[in-house]
């Protein structure tokens, strides 16, 4: 059998709580932006098709917690990720500072094939924010912290205004979809697949 | 259930599973590339049926979740695939249910229902309610929030929110919700059960593992929170009421505990301000194991956010009371049969002040009313003794001395009741807090009774406190806080700022002699400040005197203590200083010289050795040099005693520099031009006595001398001090050569020079490079002075180097 060529394209946001995951992802997807703060629970995704390079590819966009106390089933959906976004908040130093952890974290935790070419893209958020005049993380800085990091893609964002989202998206998905592995194929381990292809019977109920 | 076992036994079981997963993706995905629905369905079905392990703990059951989840993915492509040949998905979905265990078949029909409300081909709300009620088929606590948090994965995008394309046929909001909300009971409700699965010995690791499921329950409110109808009515009504009732209901600690924090941060500020009485209202209804100050306490950060990120919610908080409410409720938790621990307590209630600040930056009565709460709700366990409770308490008094005027906060009604349930040590600590604030903000404390209040306040620092040790590393540390607080008392009143200073002495005297040393010489010259500011701002001279005389003499007996204590070196300089603003500022003669012989009673009685008198000499001669308001006689009297002190001195050297500076007693300088004749009264013209000089000059090359010989004998020859001395002693010729003292004529100078000359082509000289350096620099002042051009170059042309 073939290998499916492979039309899913796996992505992690991931940051501090409060610098606009949930928003930036809203306003990607749905074209959406509340300004109520609602933390979000737990992970989960959204999905959205996308046209990278005349191929048609949809995007499963996963959307987490950023605290801890609701991030209590761990990480297991980092796995099979085919690209990372950091986001961070360019009005506040700390959520800047965070992004190391954020992105070692990941790398542990996912633990892909080639840890030092693995695709992130770093979003600074609500440039909007008063005007930009609390800003409190430069551009040049953040530009250094990826150029350290091997050269991260940098945007500076709003999803509240809509300012590079889609762009940002754009190359989120062209960068995960360079990183795009043959899809782990199983193989049965003995020739007779009638033999195997049977289904084991269970007992008991649910 | 899931039974103890490693860590590796679970990620083989895991591995297991994962593989079977695959397997049965692998013939599933064959199947479908062969288009045998029949046989994709027989191996997803298979596939699905691993999530029936009995034994993985959850987070494991998760990653197997995810596994199975991303292959459903495929199915899903395939059963659109399906539709497109002609199949219905009404056909798919009876299809499905053919499968023969219920797990499987309930996620094959979550699958297929997705499609089918995509397709608009049946309203999403039948479909919904259909399948929420049709998962109620697994009862089995991991397997049934798993599937159900399938069953929301897949539908999450359409449910018949407003401005949905499946609003209207499908449905309204109200489906969304209600379909959400029976999921979350249902859920709910599973999870709840598996605490009662658990015998007394699995309790831990039971307890464990609903923690970490809690997100597959709470997640649900975030869909609801994510609707975009959901409004303050909707959610008011719709939403809270009905979620609160499951939480009360569940009669469940951990479930209640973590539900109040989802509702309180997974919706919106504004609907908390519009619900507070519901969200306080059911605290006194949850279990006894519910830390319910942990509850109010994330709400009061959450709302205190919200105030500083927009003043102009401020209004909204007033129109709800929300201080109010808040603040019973805070006081209510602790009201609570069971004991809170004190650090909890104080934990809520500096999240109550922080609240405050943030809401109501200007309202010190209501921090007032914290810190009474605190109190009454901490009383009862004073002193505090927790650690925790502790620092917190240290931090809460902290909080308002930051963003406050320090005084005004000590002045709170409560805020020293609050004090006084920490123990000594932290009472100190917060002693030390309350000073370096003071001092941080320069803020003058300037009245007697805030002084009173001050120095209650800091009293473990002031004197010796029961039950706390003080000679420990920080004393010195804590006791120059004291010291440069003295400096805060001040009033614009010269009197009452003497008050002021006297009182705090009172309080200083508890301290005994080990903080007197530190503390009474500041309290006296800030007092010799005081002198020069009564003098320059009382018009009435003879008022001035007065009040100068009066100050005075405190300060003559602070130095008298000083001295007692003993601390003879700082009480005599503090006589001198005190001797030169007598002179200088105010003019009193008579307190000037008595305070003179006061210190030199102390330098015969009480210097302990002679490197101390050498430094407690130099000060007497250079405060005597700069006195004027000496008369010939009392003057006479003074540096006849200095003189006579130099001269027994113990060291050949430190004689000689002493009588040289002796010699300058007798020289002290004009007036500045400025000044005029416009002299104060009482002052005496300078004295300009070129005999003396030369007498103390003259004696001073002779005590280099006699060292020279000395040494001599003591150590052949090869010690270069008395050269030194020389050198020195050439200096001071130059300074009087330069003044024009009669006395020092250009062939005295001219013989000293040679005399200097020669004693530096000694060979131990010239090895000695600071004596060189000195020398050389003296050789240069004179090329220079001749260089100049002006009168005093004429005057050196003579002299031959
Ligand atoms: N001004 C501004 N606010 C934003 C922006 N993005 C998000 N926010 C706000 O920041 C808060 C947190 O956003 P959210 O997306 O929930 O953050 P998350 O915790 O990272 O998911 C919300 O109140 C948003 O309205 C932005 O680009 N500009
Ligand atoms: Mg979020």
């Amino acid at each position: 059998m073939a290998a499916r060529k492979r039309t899913l394209l796996k992505v992690i946001i991931l940051g501090d709580s409060g610098v606009g995951k949930t928003s930036l992802m809203n306003q990607y997807v749905n074209k959406k932006f509340s300004s109520q703060y609602k933390a979000t629970i737990g992970a989960d995704f959204l999905t959205k098709e996308v046209q990278v390079e005349d191929r048609s590819v949809t995007m499963q966009i996963w959307d987490t917690a950023g605290q801890e106390r609701f991030q209590s089933l761990g990480v297991a959906f980092y796995r099979g990720a085919d690209c990372c976004v950091l986001v961070y908040d360019v009005n506040a130093q700390k959520t800047f500072e965070n992004l190391e952890t954020w992105r070692d974290e990941f790398l542990i935790q996912a633990n892909p094939n080639d840890p030092d070419n693995f695709p992130f893209v770093v979003l600074g958020n609500k440039v909007d924010f008063e005007g930009g005049k609390n800003r409190q993380v430069v551009e040049k800085r953040a530009k250094q912290w990826c150029a350290q990091k091997g050269g991260i893609p940098y945007f500076e964002t709003s999803a509240k205004e809509d300012i590079n989202v889609d762009a940002a998206f754009q190359c989120i998905a062209k960068n995960a979809l360079k990183n795009e592995t043959e899809e782990e194929m199983y193989i049965p381990d003995t020739v007779d697949m009638n033999a195997q292809s049977a289904p084991k019977r269970r007992t008991g109920c649910c | 259930m899931v039974e103890a076992m490693g860590l590796e036994e679970q990620a083989r079981l895991l591995q297991e599973a994962g593989n079977a997963v695959k397997r049965n993706a692998f013939f599933m995905k064959k199947a479908m590339d062969e288009d045998n629905l029949r046989e994709a369905l027989r191996y997803s079905a298979t596939l699905l049926g691993e999530l029936r392990t009995p034994t993985l703990t959850p987070q494991r059951y998760y990653e197997l979740y995810m596994q199975a989840f991303n292959e459903l993915t495929h199915l899903q492509a395939f059963f659109r695939e399906e539709r497109r040949k002609g199949r219905s998905y009404a056909d798919l979905y009876e299809l499905v249910q053919h499968a023969g265990n219920v797990l499987p078949r309930l996620y094959l029909l979550c699958t297929v229902g997705s499609c089918y409300i995509r397709s608009k081909e049946a309203p999403a709300k039948s479909v919904l309610k259909d399948l929420v009620e049709m998962c109620k088929g697994v009862q089995h606590p991991i397997r049934g929030l798993f599937l159900r948090s399938y069953l929301c994965q897949v539908s999450r995008g359409l449910l018949p929110d407003v401005g949905s394309e499946f609003e209207g046929d499908g449905g309204s909001i109200s489906d969304a919700i209600e379909f959400l909300l029976i999921n979350f009971a249902e859920m709910n409700k599973l999870w709840c059960r598996m605490q009662h699965h658990a015998s007394g010995r699995d309790r831990d690791r039971r307890e464990q593992e609903r923690q970490q499921l809690a997100d597959l329950v709470g997640r649900n409110l975030t869909y609801v929170s994510q609707l975009d109808g959901l409004d303050f009515a909707l959610y008011q009504e719709g939403v809270l009421a009905r979620v609160m009732d499951q939480i009360v209901s569940c009669k469940d600690a951990i479930a209640q505990q973590y539900l109040m924090q989802c509702v309180i941060q997974g919706f919106p500020d504004d609907f908390h301000l519009g619900t507070l009485d519901s969200l306080l209202g059911i605290l006194p209804d949850l279990q006894s194991g519910v830390q319910v100050h942990v509850v109010v306490s994330s709400l009061l950060d959450r709302l205190a956010r919200f105030a500083a990120s927009d003043k102009a919610v401020v209004d909204t908080f007033n129109q709800v009371d929300a201080f109010g409410k808040l603040t019973r409720a805070a006081a209510k938790v602790t009201e609570s049969e069971n004991e809170v621990p004190s650090g909890d307590v104080v934990a809520m209630h500096a999240a109550l002040l922080s609240f405050t600040g943030a809401v109501y930056p200007d309202r010190l009565d209501l921090v007032n009313k914290v810190l009474t709460s605190a109190y009454q709700a901490l009383e009862k366990q004073a002193p505090i003794k927790d650690a925790k409770a502790e620092k917190l308490l240290v931090q809460l008094l902290s909080t308002p001395l930051d963003n406050y005027d320090v005084v005004t906060v000590l002045e709170l009604a409560n805020y020293p009741s609050v004090m006084s349930l920490l123990r000594p040590a932290k009472r100190k600590e917060m002693a030390v807090k309350i000073c370096q604030t003071i001092l941080r903000q320069r803020t003058l404390v300037s009245s007697m009774e805030k002084v009173e209040m001050l120095l209650d306040f800091i009293s473990p620092l002031v004197r010796d406190t029961e039950g706390l040790e003080d000679d420990d590393e920080f004393f010195e540390e804590e006791q120059n806080l004291l010291a440069r607080l003295v400096h805060q008392l001040v009033s614009q009143d010269t009197d009452e700022h003497f008050e002021l200073l006297r009182a705090a002495r009172d309080r200083f005297n508890a301290g005994g002699p080990k903080r007197l040393r530190h503390t009474l010489a500041p309290l006296a010259f800030a007092a010799l400040r005081l002198v020069r500011t009564i003098k320059e701002g009382t018009a009435d001279s003879k008022k001035a005197d007065g009040a100068c005389k009066t100050v005075l003499q405190w300060i003559h007996g602070v130095a008298a203590q000083l001295a007692e204590v003993p601390a003879a070196e700082i009480a005599l300089q503090l006589y001198l200083q005190a001797a030169h603003a007598a002179s200088e500022v105010a003019c009193l003669e008579l307190i000037a010289y008595e305070f003179f012989e006061q210190a030199f009673i102390l330098y015969e009685e009480a210097i302990p050795d002679s490197k101390a008198e050498v430094t407690a000499l130099q000060s007497i001669v250079g405060v005597l040099h700069r006195c004027r308001v000496f008369t010939a006689e009392s003057r006479d009297t003074l540096v006849h005693k200095a003189t006579g002190y130099s001269a027994k001195l113990l060291k050949k050297p430190d004689q000689c520099r002493a009588v040289c500076a002796c010699s300058h007693l007798f020289w002290q300088e004009l007036p500045a031009e400025e000044e005029g004749d416009d002299v104060a009264e009482g002052v005496q013209p300078p004295v300009r006595d070129a005999d003396n000089v030369m007498v103390c000059l003259k004696r001073a090359l002779k005590i280099a001398n006699s060292a020279q010989q000395q040494l001599a004998v003591v150590l052949k020859g090869d010690h270069t001090t008395p050269v030194m001395l020389f050198v020195e002693i050439l200096n001071h010729y130059l300074f009087y050569f330069e003044q024009g003292n009669p006395s020092i004529t250009t062939s005295v100078l001219q013989s000293l020079l040679e005399l200097v000359a020669n004693e530096m082509a000694n060979e131990n000289c010239q090895k000695d490079e600071a004596l060189l350096a000195f020398y050389n620099s003296t050789r240069n002042h004179i090329a220079i002075q001749k260089d100049k051009g002006d009168e005093l170059a004429q005057k050196f042309s003579s002299l031959q180097l």
